[in-house]
């Protein structure tokens, strides 16, 4: 009898080895989908700006928001919340080396603040339910036991092709500079559409100096909107991944350092001594606005249909001016990045070679919220802040760069 | 007979009625420790096959999440369901790319909320539209995998699994 009781409670243990622990690694199984995709989202707001951390918060938020979130126990339970499972997200961490996050490095997982951050960390715990090792007489074990999960992502190292970038592409200051070719962080540049001769267009206010942009070459040769509205797309999103513009140029979509790009032909290039820059130009600006203000501006009246349009683009929550770039607490609407090119050619026929990726903060005229899209020389202002925020997609490859935005990947 | 004792031959007799009572119980508890197990497996591969599959649609350059006929999230489908190997059998049994879901989700302007992408316009998720790519994908098994438990002398109603992960775009 004595053995029968003992073979019970051995064929429970084995039972509770064969379910309960089979159903635990599920339950990490999805707990760990959960944290990866958190962690991802997370990653994506680190820009290097205080409120990096409160943005990656609200980004996990909305990521769980109810309906499709990730849940655990057969995606039955919803993480965070109570009941008989109980689950808890815990405070993400971040980081600002790789050593810190994966505890390898000589100072040993020591955490950064949100401004600092480039890597984050996010712990799930949640509460699995027993079958059968709750009938084991061990002391600890009840009805529940907590499975623990974490994800770590964060943002690599330069991308050699890099996707959804604007479609402005500008020349360096200092080509023997390949951490921020010349420019100077935190100091703002007025950019101007690209003209000859002296003298350059005037500095618009509160800016330091003066950055010649062109427009990449991208059209949509089989849309059905015309280019006003492309070239509105194009400023307010930033450049679709490919097939586009025509699946048979992906190549175009995405800017490769080392490689060689065009500019827009329907470019406007005229003396700089001649203010107006035409169609072009204005509707560059009128996607550029869109990341600031969700209204039309009345200048844009040469883009059709712009009130749907516009609805696509939702602008920046952050429009205030900003002095110091780490005070920025928007959606990160307002960075934007360019292609660094070795010249900005005068041909339409001539190829520029792409240097690298660097990234602007897009700044309001004074004492607005908007820009002023048929405005002279095609003229905005924004600040150069290096290369914080990973480019929405992007791919590695061997052009030995290493300044330069990456993109979020996971560890 | 010693006082207190049953013969020999009666104690076996007994521990065969128990033997014979306790065996269903037994093969009831393994049968039933092994249906568990099938379910849990079979969810576990739904759900790492579509949290795969997610992750493969969220870093498609250029995939239309509002055509049908789209290849790339075709091939993502059949991944789903047949795996890597190019298999002609799939890894869930009866599972087909038919019953597999990639949808595309969109962040309200105000980022209090994700919702359903539009196929139609531009601001919808239709590339053929003028849309552009959604802020979320999410993969699920439309209407549920229906698992059947199998139970000697019963026929309990199927179990529905509703595997279902959410991503987001774009990253890799």
């Amino acid at each position: 009898m004595l053995i029968a009781v003992l073979l019970v409670f051995v064929l429970f243990g084995f039972l509770g080895f064969a379910v309960d622990l089979g159903r635990l690694y599920m339950i990490r199984g999805e707990l760990n989908v959960a944290a990866e995709q958190m962690a991802l989202v997370a990653a994506q707001e680190l820009v290097a700006t205080n409120a990096a951390g409160d943005n990656a918060q609200t980004a996990i938020d909305l990521l769980q928001s109810e309906g499709n979130d990730n849940r655990f126990n057969f995606g039955g339970n919803v993480l965070g919340g109570d009941g008989p499972l109980v689950s808890e997200i815990g405070d993400l961490e971040f980081f600002s080396t790789f050593g810190d996050a994966t505890g390898t490095g000589a100072s040993g997982g020591t955490t950064s603040g949100p401004s600092e951050a480039r890597y984050v960390r996010v712990t799930i715990r949640a509460d699995a339910p027993l079958t059968f090792w709750r009938f084991l007489p061990i002391q600890g074990i009840g009805g529940v036991t907590s499975v623990q999960t974490t994800a770590l992502a964060g943002i690599s190292a330069p991308v050699c092709t890099a996707c959804g970038i604007e479609p402005l592409a500008v020349s360096p200051v200092d080509f023997a500079d390949t951490t921020d070719f010349g420019w100077v962080r935190g100091i703002k540049y007025t950019f101007y559409s690209q003209c000859t001769g002296a003298p350059a267009p005037p500095l618009l206010a509160n800016t330091a100096d003066r950055l010649q942009y062109t427009l990449l070459n991208r059209s949509i040769d089989n849309s059905t909107l015309d280019t006003d509205q492309q070239l509105f797309q194009l400023s307010a999103g930033g450049i679709p991944a490919p097939p586009f513009p025509v699946p048979d140029e992906t190549n175009l979509a995405c800017p490769t350092i080392g490689g060689a790009d065009l500019r827009l032909p329907q470019v406007s290039v005229a003396a700089c001594t001649q203010p107006a820059r035409g169609a072009v130009a204005t509707d560059l600006l009128c996607g550029l606005n869109a990341r600031l203000n969700p209204v039309p501006n009345p200048g844009c009246t040469n883009i059709t249909d712009i009130d749907t349009l516009i609805q696509a683009f939702p602008p920046d929550t952050d429009i205030e001016q900003i002095d110091d770039y780490t005070e920025y607490a928007g959606n990160r609407r307002r960075i934007f990045t360019v292609a660094v090119v070795d010249a900005i050619p005068f041909a339409v026929g001539t190829a520029m070679n792409v240097l690298g990726f660097r990234q602007f903060l897009l700044e309001p005229d004074p004492d607005s919220t908007e820009l002023t899209p048929n405005g002279q020389w095609g003229r905005f202002t924004a600040m150069y802040i290096g290369y914080p925020a990973p480019v929405k997609q992007g791919s590695f490859g061997t052009c030995g760069v290493t300044q330069g935005p990456g993109k979020v990947v996971l560890h | 007979m010693v006082s207190g004792q049953w013969p020999v031959a009666s104690r076996r007799g007994s521990a065969l009625l128990e033997s014979l009572l306790i065996t269903p119980i037994l093969v009831l508890l393994f049968v039933g420790a092994m249906e568990i197990g099938k379910v849990t497996l079979t969810y576990y591969q739904l759900h790492k096959a579509l949290r795969a599959g997610a992750r493969m649609a969220s870093v498609l350059k250029g995939a239309d999440f509002c055509s049908a006929d789209d290849q790339q999230l075709a091939a993502i489908k059949s991944f789903i369901v047949f795996g890597p190997d190019g298999s002609t059998e799939p890894l869930v049994r009866n599972l087909s790319t038919e019953q597999v879901l990639i949808l595309p989700e969109r962040a309200d302007t105000g980022n209090a909320a994700v919702g359903t992408c539009d196929c139609g316009g531009p601001t919808g998720c239709s590339l053929a539209d003028g849309g552009h790519a959604p802020d979320y994908v999410v993969a699920e098994i439309e209407g549920g995998y229906e698992f059947t438990i199998h139970i000697p002398f019963r026929s309990p109603e199927p179990v529905l699994l509703r595997p279902r992960v959410r991503v987001p775009f774009g990253g890799l």
